[in-house]
């Protein structure tokens, strides 16, 4: 854990005093507490991994990218592959459990040995306390980027992936009940199928609104207060981009003096 | 000094009311001058900076965890022969004066160091050194304690030299030959987001929960690069 401790210090001392980040904290005190913030993270992951034979990549920050239609490529990096043994056992928590254990002389179930693809968040794993239709569709959301992946993964290589595995490292550091969260998923062949549709169906769409009259008015931006769109189109002349009426008035540090 | 001891050296750093830096250790053989003979560190408002002044030999070899802000302890990990690795990066507070006299390595400002990191061995226990002294060729930050952590502002390109605003003239808009999953995950959150970000590529900037995604990630990749025994 002092290793994995030592490592996040290190890329952030790499990383502090680029263009991206200088800017990032008003006070020493407050990148203290973001600091210590992130080694929870790790902590919380190594409480999960905390062996050297537990984690058994055989793919780590891979670049993936494949053409799914004409003029239509999709890439990106997957976290890690692992290889995992597939018990079969679905109703367990982690089907895929046994085999992570290689080496660390517990018993092994037998199986297929397959790809299980695996992503981290640093978040907290979304709260299933909505009803039935909103929590299936929170998970289905939280999955759908490792569905993606996976496609990406089939379309371009072949690569056939069996599980796939969320990390949620938890929250801040203030938060002494935070717990990493593990999701575990069994992937089918239709989940990547419908992915496929669903994305030929967005490009399409940004390509009949790139393809319009008026690109810029075409994106129509969102309700959420948080959202990018809100700052950046305080950047634009009036009716220059498709605008929200009546305009609420500009949040963060981009705000524009009038 | 046996050859194979590997001597860690151990600051306590600590910052007091006004940011400044104390910082204490055993004094080195090997300092330049009497004056240089401490670790030491200052710090910016960035938080404390640390840095190799001078070392006894271009073979030396030292490992060095990294420091930052949130960690308020600094350990040197020193071999005294070249082919002495570190052998465990894992702080150690109780140093041996002596041991701490016969090291070779030397903390103190900002002088003239160039640090070159090299992998941590899969198997937690480094065969290289974390950090390797190469040369004296560069500075290091050179930050006084008094300059604004504010410096620049990230990201958004800034239009505001002319206090003029955006409009669609001073774009060429193209369709994209190639996406990632987070600008198709943007499309389907908001589409204007998407559209400024990744087709006017007027980027957001980044942001704490961003920034600490990237260094987990970054540390987990570093920690997992590495040879585990595939035995199934």
């Amino acid at each position: 854990l002092t290793v994995l401790h030592n490592l996040y210090r290190k890329v952030w001392s790499q990383h502090r005093t680029t263009d991206i980040y200088k800017g990032l904290f008003d006070s020493v005190a407050a990148e203290r507490e973001w600091g210590m913030a992130g080694l929870a993270c790790l902590s919380r992951y190594y409480q999960l991994e905390p062996h050297v034979a537990a984690p058994n990549p055989v793919q780590r920050e891979t670049w993936v990218r494949a053409t799914l239609a004409e003029n239509v490529t999709v890439r990106g990096i997957v976290d890690r592959l692992d290889l995992v043994r597939d018990t079969g056992d679905d109703n367990d928590d982690d089907p895929a459990a046994a085999a992570t254990a290689v080496g660390a002389g517990r018993d092994r179930k037998k199986g297929d040995v397959v790809l299980r693809l695996m992503d981290y968040k640093t978040g907290k794993a979304p709260d299933l306390k909505y009803s039935p239709a909103m929590n299936a569709k929170i998970e289905r959301e939280a999955w759908d980027q490792l569905v993606l992946y996976s496609l990406l993964l089939r379309e371009s290589k072949n690569t056939p992936i069996r599980f796939l595995r969320l990390i949620y490292l938890g929250g801040d550091i203030d938060d002494d009940d935070a717990v990493a969260t593990v999701w575990n998923k069994r992937l089918e062949q239709g989940d990547m199928d419908d992915m496929k549709a669903k994305i030929l169906r967005l490009w399409a769409e940004i390509v009949e609104k790139l393809s319009s009259d008026d690109p810029f008015r075409a994106f129509s931006g969102c309700s959420r207060s948080f959202c990018y769109c809100h700052q950046c189109r305080t950047k634009f002349a009036p009716d220059a981009v498709w605008q929200q009426r009546p305009c609420p008035p500009a949040v963060g540090r981009y705000e524009r003096k009038t | 000094m046996d050859e194979n001891t590997l001597v860690p050296l151990n600051a306590t750093i600590s910052l007091n009311n006004h940011d400044a830096l104390s910082s204490s250790s055993s004094p080195s053989r090997h300092t330049k001058n009497d004056d240089d003979n401490n670790i030491s560190a200052t710090t910016t408002s960035f938080g404390p900076i640390l840095a190799l002044h001078s070392y006894d030999a271009p073979s030396t070899l030292a490992a060095v965890n990294a420091f930052s802000p949130f960690s308020m302890n600094a350990t040197l990990l020193v071999s005294p022969l070249p082919h002495h690795y570190a052998n465990n990066i894992v702080s150690s507070s109780a140093q041996d004066e002596e041991e701490q006299e016969s090291s070779v390595m030397i903390l103190d400002g900002y002088d003239d160091v160039q640090l070159q990191s090299s992998p941590v061995q899969n198997d937690l226990l480094p065969r290289e050194p974390a950090v390797v002294v190469t040369e004296k060729t560069t500075s290091m930050i050179t930050l006084d304690d008094n300059e604004t952590a504010r410096t620049s502002s990230p990201a958004l390109p800034s239009n505001e030299e002319e206090d003029t605003l955006f409009t669609a003239h001073d774009f060429n808009i193209t369709i994209p030959k190639v996406l990632s999953p987070s600008a198709l995950k943007e499309y389907e959150n908001c589409p204007q987001s998407f559209f400024f970000q990744y087709i006017l590529k007027l980027k957001q900037p980044t942001n704490t929960a961003l920034a600490k995604g990237s260094m987990c990630h970054s540390a987990l990749e570093q920690f997992l690069g590495l040879e585990y025994p595939i035995a199934i």
